[in-house]
């Protein structure tokens, strides 16, 4: 059969196909045979080491010598973590999130662990490190880094957030006052806003606004000061802080169709309740609230001590860089 | 082409099944990849086309994994098979009618699934998204005829033996048959949980161990041998080849589910046969390389040797990935990362791409017995590609790393996305340039048909290649 090649000299297997293509009779090389020998031998060695070969007739299976098993691992992995961790852990158990931010070792180890929680967790309405996220209705949830606080922001307020969740309403005003009316509050509103309330109560140009905002159903929830009321989670008017768009049209499209109003084109501001999701645990809400807290716009417990106050300070500063 | 389909088989001039399945390949190359172009566009920024459900991610990604592999990578194999097995068997091809009818109801019925697929009508069991109506038509109008042409070819031959490739061949479609109908019975039975699970994926895993990889691997076998007239270098070595893919790699499925609970004993198995894909994949690589002997300067000459050697040279890093990703060991930090993405492009866009890239090439130059029309625009195709597929995987490796790296130092999710979102953006660019470069491809293609010089007889395209 066979036939030597005319230029190398090695014996082919004879066949030509497709008129030109033949194939020589060569043996694998020897490395490659001993590639092919100890790729046996390591799987020999594999399948002794590990749980491998299925025994049928008894409904179980050869264990392997190394007696590697998945939990195991995973336990021995654990336990690494949970040595370093552990002791923390027990303390937080016990403890008030107020009584955390007292204790300046474990605040430490609250907010690295509070980064991740944050992270998965709170990022994607807040925004990294709280700094708020955007869709096209405008900001997605309140800014956390900064001092100005819808629920307020001392430390048991926060923590109350995080576990009861926050749904506030703002109803409709499309039926309840008059396209002219909404223009005329609007434009106080931004007044307000922009140059401040003293101004905006002695500007002629808003004077009829002011009259709608003080006549209407405004001062129920924003006071007649338009401070707000953290009780309720109503915003201040008065600042230049805004939860939702804060341009004319803006202050409008809140006015006319409210917030969580039930009304198709209302904002929504829905802060979920994570204890009843069952999505964090007692532990987790507590490092959370100290890990907000700690971005710098937390505020001290009442009464206010002179030291306290000008620890709070510096947190001002980021109210303007959030405009 | 169409008009063949109601000739008899002795009018049907020989080759047109194969030319019938090569442009349809390419076509659907200009689809597939354009449609990946769009996915990773989505992936790099959010807010692109958004608010239809249609051209939401889930439904577009199946859309383009289906039409690239059922698309591209089968019927480019379906155009190798009807080109190379009768030429490897001195005969024509079994019935040309028979091949024409396949390709035809093969682009029906993927248009159909994908159709399907788009409007969000899937089983959800990723790799074998089709109802099981498309499932059984598949079986049935699309692999079932093919494998019945390649093995009646095979059988009327007129030579003494079978050529390796046309073991690959026939025995592909066999398998591909049988990976078919086991891999879907979670579908025609309801099948559920961990049992679904495994069979998914062991459908999965074989469209790529028993189909994609032995047949892309015996285009080699052919296009090597031949454009450069040295004697392939072993024939034993193809029998170890060949032998080796069949018995070792039948069933890693479970490689696929190491964190799954599935028994650790069957996890062992897969493992290990998982790793094993080296010992084929040395066999093959180094088989190549060595019938390449003093006919090296045609890996730059030559178009087609030159996207053969490719795809065999990513063969390498293909399986060194692919033997040691699914370890234990290493599995718990890429398993689910762009790491494994980057891995499924360097088989199918890389690997296996390459090599049919290379017999549709050969194959429709011969059987339109054309010089291809511009070897400049081939040439362009062939360096973007290369390039862009470059960029996709290593952008996507990178990214998997750093997801990896997210995953188990607890880093935030939302910051993992921050920090890959440059390379999303890199997989976009490096995907639309393989995108441009296949419509490049199909233009130079069409214009071959149409106006690309004769060749005459007894001579064969690549030996003109430089002739004016």
């Amino acid at each position: 059969m066979s036939e030597k090649h005319d230029v190398t000299g090695v014996p082919t297997t004879g066949h030509v196909w497709d008129d030109s293509l033949a194939d020589f009779a060569n043996q694998p090389p020897k490395w490659w045979m001993l590639g092919l020998a100890a790729s046996a031998i390591w799987v020999v060695v594999y399948w002794l080491y590990y749980p491998s070969v299925p025994v049928p007739s008894s409904n179980t299976f050869f264990k392997g010598i190394g007696g590697w098993t998945a939990i195991k691992e995973m336990d021995a992995d654990k336990s690494e973590v949970d040595a370093v961790r552990g002791k923390y852990e027990a303390k937080l158990k016990n403890m008030t999130p107020a009584a955390i931010l007292a204790d300046s070792e474990l605040t430490e180890y609250v907010k690295r662990s509070g980064k991740v929680l944050f992270g998965d967790n709170c990022a994607p309405c807040h925004g990294t490190n709280g700094v708020g996220a955007k869709d096209k209705d405008g900001l997605v949830a309140p800014i956390l880094n900064d001092d100005d606080w819808l629920y307020g922001g001392q430390i048991d307020n926060i923590h109350t957030t995080i576990s009861g969740g926050r749904q506030a309403v703002m109803v409709a005003h499309k039926d309840s006052l008059s396209a002219q009316q909404i223009d005329d509050v609007a434009n106080y509103v931004k007044a307000m806003s922009d140059e401040g309330k003293d101004k905006a109560d002695t500007d002629s140009a808003v004077a009829a606004g002011k009259k709608v905002f003080m006549e209407s159903d405004c001062t129920s929830c924003h006071g007649a000061d338009a401070k707000g009321m953290q009780a309720m989670g109503s915003a201040n008017l008065t600042d230049k802080i805004w939860r939702f768009d804060g341009s004319l049209e803006g202050i409008k499209r809140t006015i006319t169709y409210g917030v969580n109003s039930g009304d198709p084109k209302a904002r929504i501001a829905i802060m979920p309740n994570f204890k009843e999701a069952g999505k964090l645990s007692d532990s987790e809400i507590k490092k959370l609230a100290v890990y907000v807290y700690k971005f710098g716009g937390g505020q001290p417990d009442l009464p206010v001590a002179p030291v306290q106050a000008t620890v709070a300070q510096p947190a001002a500063s980021a109210v303007t860089a959030t405009k | 082409m169409l008009k063949y389909l109601f000739a008899k088989n002795e009018d049907i001039p020989a080759g047109s099944a194969a030319i019938f399945w090569g442009f349809s390949s390419i076509v659907w190359f200009v689809i597939g990849t354009g449609l990946g172009s769009f996915n990773a566009a989505k992936l790099a920024f959010p807010d692109f086309v958004t608010g239809n459900e249609m051209f939401a991610f889930g439904h577009m990604r199946q859309v383009h994994v289906h039409a690239v592999i059922f698309g591209w990578i089968s019927m480019a194999f379906g155009m190798a098979m009807m080109y190379i097995t009768p030429a490897l068997g001195n005969t024509k091809l079994w019935s040309e009618k028979l091949g024409i009818w396949n390709a035809f109801l093969w682009n029906v019925g993927l248009s159909l699934g994908l159709t399907l697929l788009w409007i969000g009508m899937t089983s959800g069991r990723e790799y074998s998204d089709f109802p099981w109506f498309i499932d059984l038509y598949i079986a049935v109008f699309m692999a079932v005829p093919l494998a019945i042409n390649v093995w009646m070819t095979v059988l009327t031959r007129r030579t003494q033996g079978i050529y390796t490739t046309n073991w690959f061949f026939a025995a592909g479609v066999f398998m591909v048959a049988i990976v078919f109908i086991v891999g879907n019975l979670p579908e025609w039975f309801h099948l559920t949980g961990l049992t679904e699970a495994y069979l998914t994926w062991w459908f999965a895993h074989n469209v790529l161990g028993l189909w994609i990889t032995p047949v892309a691997a015996a285009i080699a076998y052919y296009t090597i041998p031949k454009v450069t007239g040295n004697p392939l270098y072993s024939h034993r070595i193809g029998h170890l080849h060949f032998w080796s893919v069949v018995v070792f790699y039948s069933t890693p499925a479970a490689h696929h589910l190491m964190s799954a609970p599935l028994p650790e004993w069957l996890k062992s198995f897969a493992s290990v046969e998982g790793v094993l894909i080296l010992v084929p994949a040395i066999a093959f690589v180094s088989n190549i390389m060595l019938t390449m002997q003093g006919k090296w300067n045609m890996f730059v000459e030559n178009l087609e040797v030159r996207f053969t050697i490719t795809g065999v040279l990513l063969a390498i890093p293909l399986n060194m990935q692919g033997g040691f990703q699914q370890t234990r060991a290493i599995n718990w930090y890429v398993h689910g990362t762009g790491w494994i993405v980057a891995h499924a492009h360097l088989a199918l866009l890389g690997f296996s791409t390459f090599l049919e890239g290379a017999a549709v090439y050969l194959g429709l130059q011969t059987l339109m017995k054309r010089k291809l029309y511009s070897l400049t625009l081939g040439n362009m195709h062939f360096w973007m590609l290369l390039i862009g597929f470059s960029i996709y995987w290593t952008s996507m490796t990178i990214a998997g790393l750093i997801q990896g790296a997210g995953k188990i130092y607890e880093v935030p999710y939302i910051d993992v996305v921050i920090a890959e979102h440059p390379y999303m953006i890199a997989r976009w660019l490096g995907g639309t340039m393989v995108f441009i470069s296949n419509v490049i491809w199909l233009y130079n293609m069409w214009m071959t048909a149409r106006e690309g010089t004769v060749v005459p007889a007894g001579r064969l395209p690549h030996e003109i290649a430089y002739e004016r």
